[in-house]
């Protein structure tokens, strides 16, 4: 009954417009007025916690560091860099947008930030080279979706803090993963282009791979100071986001030099606008989290699915189908933060890795970008490519089909996440 | 509140708050690998000023529409309704902010009646987390600033659109395609 409410006054008030942390927030507040017992002032408490999780600290830093390196001419760098070095296969430019953006995934943690930065400059490229718009932007509008996946990634930070598993393994489970995906978009995009007999740019001299490769090191290296220092033991995530983010202050302003000093306080600002966006809704989601514990509902839903005897590979298909449903509808941060608790006790009672977990519902939650009616990814692709949101999701649809099939190998094989943070372990 | 100074106080004050979280967690671990000395007030302090960037911006967050939403909806219906449920909208998040405004003004006077000092600083408990009904009263101020302009029939809209906000990053330079092409 008390659940039903909370659900039922989170729908209405999201769908009448109100911002999605206000709905969480206030749908919580209200049900536990009615049916709790805890004291408003106890909540008021729990909300400013959120400020106190050591993990959740990593959101800001990330989000400047990210915003360091999409200001800047990063983005340009690496899709020179790519087009450099698989520029001359069949469909090279298509599959050279998907290497940059595999490559600008490892210094944002954004999806749609993915799709602008790269898919502004190589959409227009690969249209002017001949290639139809529709297969340009469905091929990045899907890339684009590695940016939660290879880190770092604040989708990833969000699930370690709401689960309590390590930020540092979760990354490191999103290597494979996103490395594997990028290449199978490739070789599916070598097979389309070679059919329907797409250009190719010429062979780049081993003299532009070098001097393309080293311009965008600087960038690239981010990702190795985070997974480096988090593994080699100097710093933990939170700190090696910090580290992250001052470097990339120090590359975007003395070494690319894109943007002056006088450009830096509004680097600033707009990564506190992101953190503020994303906190108040994952303060909000942790309020609506802790009602969903008060009432046990993890535990009933729990007891619910051991009692109807179902096996692990059964229980997933279950996750994978709730989560593209709620992908459909709602952004990332709060679906993680509301399902998470559901699912996670569940799942650690059947005997699957929590870490594997995470990464199941991270692509999941990518697939969530590209479909309609709500996904970010297909709302940037039709706003760079002036194309009708229509035109976009019949043109990222053919590799929705690739995602899915991913999906779906990613879920069944846990090995592809869960080898790489074992082997380091 | 339509006042220059407040915006540029306003924006001046999270921007800085940002970069110092960010300066001191970085300073804690330089401190601590290079000198390895570790200052224990470095992470309470950082906290603090999370604290305050995360509530005492929400404010700021409306102001430029930065809090997202499911407009789905709304936009597959009637202008005349849609300005309806804009209305609800506005009251339910004045709602709202008066329940979290007074639970917080609560739980900050207890802990002023109490006066624990915070861990590792001495500072007392109630300060750094005055930044809770101070945020609250200004994201009412300025709820209640979008419900008069949509009363007014000024405003259209509550809320932001992340997309539009990614689109800023786009770049018109496609100068790194190489123009020719094997044949």
């Amino acid at each position: 009954m008390t659940t039903l409410a909370l659900f039922i006054m989170l729908f209405v008030f999201m769908f009448l417009g109100t911002p999605v942390a206000v709905a969480l927030g206030l749908s919580s507040l209200l049900t536990i007025l009615f049916f709790g017992t805890d004291s408003l002032a106890s909540l008021s408490l729990k909300m400013y916690e959120t400020s106190e999780h050591f993990t959740l600290m990593a959101i800001p830093f990330f989000v400047l560091a990210g915003a360091f390196m999409t200001t800047g001419g990063v983005a340009k760098r690496m899709i020179r860099f790519a087009v450099a070095t698989v520029g001359h296969f069949h469909g090279g430019l298509a599959i050279a947008s998907v290497m940059a953006c595999c490559l600008f995934a490892a210094v944002s943690g954004s999806s749609p930030a993915t799709v602008v930065a790269v898919g502004s400059i190589v959409i227009a490229g690969m249209v002017r080279s001949g290639y139809p718009q529709s297969f340009a932007a469905g091929v990045v509008c899907n890339a684009g979706t590695l940016g939660i996946l290879i880190p770092p990634s604040i989708v990833m930070v969000v699930y370690g803090a709401a689960t309590e598993t390590s930020v540092g393994a979760l990354f490191m489970a999103g290597v494979i993963p996103g490395i594997s995906l990028g290449l199978l978009l490739m070789i599916a995009i070598y097979i389309v282009a070679k059919i329907k007999n797409y250009p190719r740019q010429p062979r780049a001299s081993l003299n532009e791979v070098l001097t393309a490769g080293r311009d965008s090191v600087w960038g690239l290296a981010l990702i190795f100071i985070i997974l480096g220092g988090i593994y080699g033991g100097v710093f933990t995530p939170t700190e090696a986001a910090a580290v992250a983010a001052v470097y990339a202050f120090l590359v975007a302003v003395f070494v690319y030099r894109d943007i002056g000093f006088r450009q830096v306080p509004d680097v600033l600002l707009d990564a506190a606008k992101v953190t503020i966006m994303l906190m108040f809704i994952i303060v909000n989601a942790l309020l609506f989290a802790h009602v969903l514990t008060t009432e046990r509902i993890p535990q009933i839903i729990a007891e619910q699915i051991i009692a109807w005897d179902m096996e692990a590979w059964q229980f997933l298909i279950v996750v994978n189908v709730l989560l593209l449903i709620a992908g459909m509808f709602m952004e990332p941060t709060g679906i993680i933060l509301i399902l998470a608790p559901i699912l996670f006790p569940i799942a650690t009672q059947l005997g699957i890795d929590p870490v594997h977990l995470g990464i199941i519902m991270v692509v999941n939650l990518e697939i969530g970008m590209v479909t309609p009616p709500i996904g970010l990814n297909l709302f940037v692709t039709a706003g760079i490519t002036n194309m009708s949101i229509g035109q976009v999701v019949r043109a990222a649809s053919p590799w929705l089909i690739l995602l899915l099939a991913f999906l779906v190998i990613v879920t069944y094989v846990p090995e592809i996440s869960l080898w790489l943070p074992k082997l380091l372990r | 509140m339509n006042v220059r100074w407040f915006h540029r106080l306003e924006e001046g004050l999270i921007s800085f708050l940002l970069a110092a979280m960010t300066l001191i967690t970085f300073a804690q671990v330089i401190a601590r690998y290079i000198f390895n000395y570790s200052f224990t007030w470095a992470l309470e302090l950082a906290m603090f000023t999370f604290g305050g960037l995360i509530f005492l911006g929400l404010s700021y967050g409306v102001r430029v529409n930065a809090h997202i939403g499911v407009d789905a909806l709304v936009k597959a219906v009637p202008k005349k309704i849609a300005h309806i449920a804009g209305i609800i909208a506005c009251l339910l998040c004045l709602i709202y902010t008066t329940i979290v405004f007074y639970g917080a003004w609560v739980y900050v006077n207890k802990m002023y009646t109490i006066g624990i000092l915070a861990q590792d600083m001495p500072v007392p408990q109630w300060i750094p987390r005055l930044v809770l009904p101070i945020g609250f009263v200004l994201l009412f101020i300025r709820f209640g600033e979008v419900l008069l302009d949509m009363l007014r029939g000024r405003r259209a809209q509550l809320l932001g659109d992340e997309a539009e906000e990614a689109l800023k990053y786009a770049s018109d330079d496609t100068s790194v395609i190489p123009q020719e092409e094997v044949k």
